[in-house]
């Protein structure tokens, strides 16, 4: 893994956006903090409608004239990506940053071929290049994502690729200008299993031969657990936790952290012995987000003061290293009106984006009415945030303590 | 018991101006299987391995080109499926049921959800007329967790999982004794997937339904079933109880499969982070 001290790619903070629709604001991403650090494999999880693909749009500026995107801080290795010139923006995109979209077959024009759309691509980032340099140029890349007969390949079309192989040559273009950051947003969703192992495998190896920056966006956490360092899980358009993978997966802190990984199938299980676990209700509603945590409907250990407003995302390390002091629960509703004050605007009015705050997360109370203690766990490095803690959940004190390499 | 004795089907390509000789591909071939009454018949493969087809056969929805499909219902009847004239195919609707992958594209986004229910009993020898109809319409409704009031809802209204609810309750209402299920969870997220699951588990245990369920997903089809088959290029190329395949695949291909799935990954000694997950 990177240097985690060394100044990130992107740094982004305080992410919001908003469609403006006909039936009212839309909003997608109601607060993001991320950061991308180079040759680190950051996963950003979460169901449909959590605002993951909104926020990868959002960091290169792809969004619709009817998005209204705010962000404090949405830097490029220091840049203001929010206020940058059309010629820079166009450098960014595609140049320094490439991106691979879910489905292959509609991110290609049929009517042109791979070395057409390929030679397209390069001479927008490398106008110096001779047709004879853009062919050669164009044979080492799909050479380089591994298809075979590359010469012969590129005069083929579109539909002339299986899926798998198409974005391999989606991969090609997004490489095309040698970028520093490639944002993959469900780059293996629409392939079949065996595919998407094969796809994933390339990521990596180009992580390792170039010093990518990967943004591996994906539904499944099993499969975003095996590739990221770093992982970013989202629900209701804002992050509900975040840390190092092993961290996230192995003691996950946020109830919907839990549930998703409680909601996981892994194979082998059948149901004459295991229940299934179902996370009760729907997603909510981005034209009409309640003040609250967006998941208290569905948790199992939502409080009344989880509805009123959301808790905020809160390093680990910060209050842990304090004593490991958490916003303890307070249970019934008569002592909620001594409680902390909400910590964050009434919904409708201002910006949904999240305030900075350094207070501290919740803690919910167990049944018996215990309060989760701070101990140590070998966090393997890595700053962990979270929103709140389950009860009995494992909190990190030691700040820094980067002894174990996380497993994966 | 719904049984497929070598059946195959092939599909003409579509022969370009100039094509002089009609090019097939084979979808389906020589696939033979057996699903006892009150089982759960599991298909898994990847894209293109035949699975849709197979199920599409199995409910008379294609025809084969060679090979025989028959039901037999709980009364002993023997149906011969996909070679019938009309009024057994009608008569056919009411044992067998199938709900589609996505149902985005499966419900017709104008019609309300009480036509929707309707049209799935009209063409049945079970219609007798809009008002039974209806009573079954609202009982299928209420199988699935869904209620009265969303009958005049048209299916934008409702969220993927509800919507995968009213095309399972589309099935429901002819009370069938099989439904098929093709890809039923797959376009939905994880959490919404297992309400559907345990839907599905409670109608089947109630109800005492057969199930011939498709997925390319190897973990939810080894859970769900008690048999499973794996198909590849259009052949059934393994076939064993779930958990039996779950533990044990024989096939190089279902290894393959297997080696590919996803997994969390586990550090070595974290007994406690193992359990857990």
């Amino acid at each position: 893994m990177a240097d985690p001290h060394a100044a990130p790619l992107y740094r982004v903070t305080g992410l919001a956006v908003t469609f403006v629709t006909e039936r009212g604001p839309l909003h997608a991403v109601r607060g993001v903090d991320l950061e991308i650090h180079s040759g680190t494999v950051v996963g950003l999880v979460g169901e449909s409608g959590s605002g993951k693909s909104v926020t990868a749009q959002a960091l290169l500026r792809l969004l619709p004239p009817h998005a209204r995107t705010n962000a404090p801080r949405l830097l490029f290795r220091g840049q203001d990506v929010m206020t940058m010139r059309p010629a820079a923006l166009q450098r960014l995109r595609g140049g320094r940053v490439g991106m691979i979209f879910q489905e292959p077959a509609r991110s290609f024009d049929p009517i042109y071929s791979i070395e057409h759309s390929l030679a397209e691509t390069l001479h927008a980032h490398r106008p110096e290049l001779d047709p004879e340099a853009l062919h050669a140029r164009s044979v080492a890349l799909l050479e380089e994502v591994g298809i075979a007969d590359a010469e012969r390949r590129l005069a083929s079309f579109p539909h002339q690729f299986s899926g798998g192989m198409l974005q391999r040559v989606m991969i090609a273009h997004a490489l095309a200008a040698d970028p520093e950051v490639l944002i993959a947003d469900e780059p293996t969703t629409a392939l079949d299993v065996t595919v998407q192992a094969q796809v994933v495998d390339l990521l990596l190896s180009l992580r390792a031969a170039r010093g990518l920056a990967i943004l591996f966006i994906s539904h499944d956490l099993a499969l975003v657990g095996q590739i990221a360092d770093r992982l970013v899980v989202m629900y209701g358009g804002l992050v509900m936790e975040q840390g190092p993978a092993a961290a996230v997966l192995h003691a996950p802190r946020h109830p919907y952290t839990r549930a998703l990984l409680d909601a996981h199938l892994p194979l082998g299980v059948h149901y004459s012995e295991q229940p299934l676990h179902a996370i009760p209700g729907t997603v909510p509603d981005p034209l009409h987000p309640e003040p609250g945590c967006p998941f208290a409907p569905r948790c199992a250990v939502a409080e009344a003061r989880c509805a009123r407003a959301i808790p905020p995302l809160v390093n680990e390390h910060a209050y842990a290293s304090a004593g490991g002091a958490l916003e303890p629960s307070h249970g019934t509703e008569a002592s909620i009106a001594d409680g902390p004050p909400p910590t964050r605007p009434a919904p409708g009015k201002g910006s949904y984006a999240e305030p900075v705050s350094s207070s501290r997360p919740y803690a919910h109370a167990q049944a018996g009415g215990a309060s989760t203690q701070a101990v140590v766990h070998s966090a393997a490095g890595g700053i962990i945030r979270h929103r709140c803690v389950l009860p009995g959940a494992k909190v990190s004190a030691a700040v820094g303590a980067a002894t174990e390499e996380p497993a994966c | 018991m719904l049984t497929l004795d070598a059946v195959s089907k092939r599909f003409a390509l579509k022969a370009g101006y100039f094509a002089a000789a009609k090019r097939h591909v084979y979808a389906v071939q020589e696939v033979s299987l057996r699903i006892a009454a009150g089982e759960t018949y599991g298909l898994v493969g990847e894209s293109g391995s035949g699975k849709t087809t197979t199920a599409r056969l199995a409910v008379g929805m294609y025809r084969p080109d060679s090979g025989a499909i028959t039901y037999r219902d709980r009364a002993g009847e023997v149906h011969e499926v996909g070679r019938s004239g009309a009024r057994a195919r009608r008569e056919l609707r009411t044992r067998l049921a199938y709900v589609f992958q996505d149902p985005a594209r499966s419900l017709n986004p104008r019609m309300r959800v009480e036509s929707i229910l309707l049209a799935g009993l009209r063409y049945t020898t079970s219609w007798r007329g809009v008002d039974a109809g209806r009573a079954r319409a609202l009982e299928a409704l209420e199988a699935v967790g869904l209620a009265a009031r969303h009958l005049s809802r048209r299916p934008p209204d409702f969220s993927g999982g509800q919507r995968q609810r009213v095309a399972i309750a589309r099935a429901l209402i002819v009370q069938p004794e099989t439904i098929i299920c093709d890809e039923i969870v797959s376009a939905l997220d994880v959490s919404i997937r297992s309400q559907i699951l345990e839907l599905l588990q409670r109608l089947r245990r109630e109800l005492g339904l057969t199930l011939l369920f498709i997925s390319h997903d190897l973990a939810v089809v080894t859970y769900f079933c008690d048999r499973v088959g794996v198909m590849q290029g259009g052949r059934l190329v393994e076939e064993a109880a779930a958990r039996e395949l779950a533990t044990n695949p024989r096939h190089d291909y279902t290894r393959h499969l297997y080696a590919a799935v996803p997994k969390l990954p586990t550090l070595p000694g974290d007994a406690e982070g193992e359990a857990a997950i």
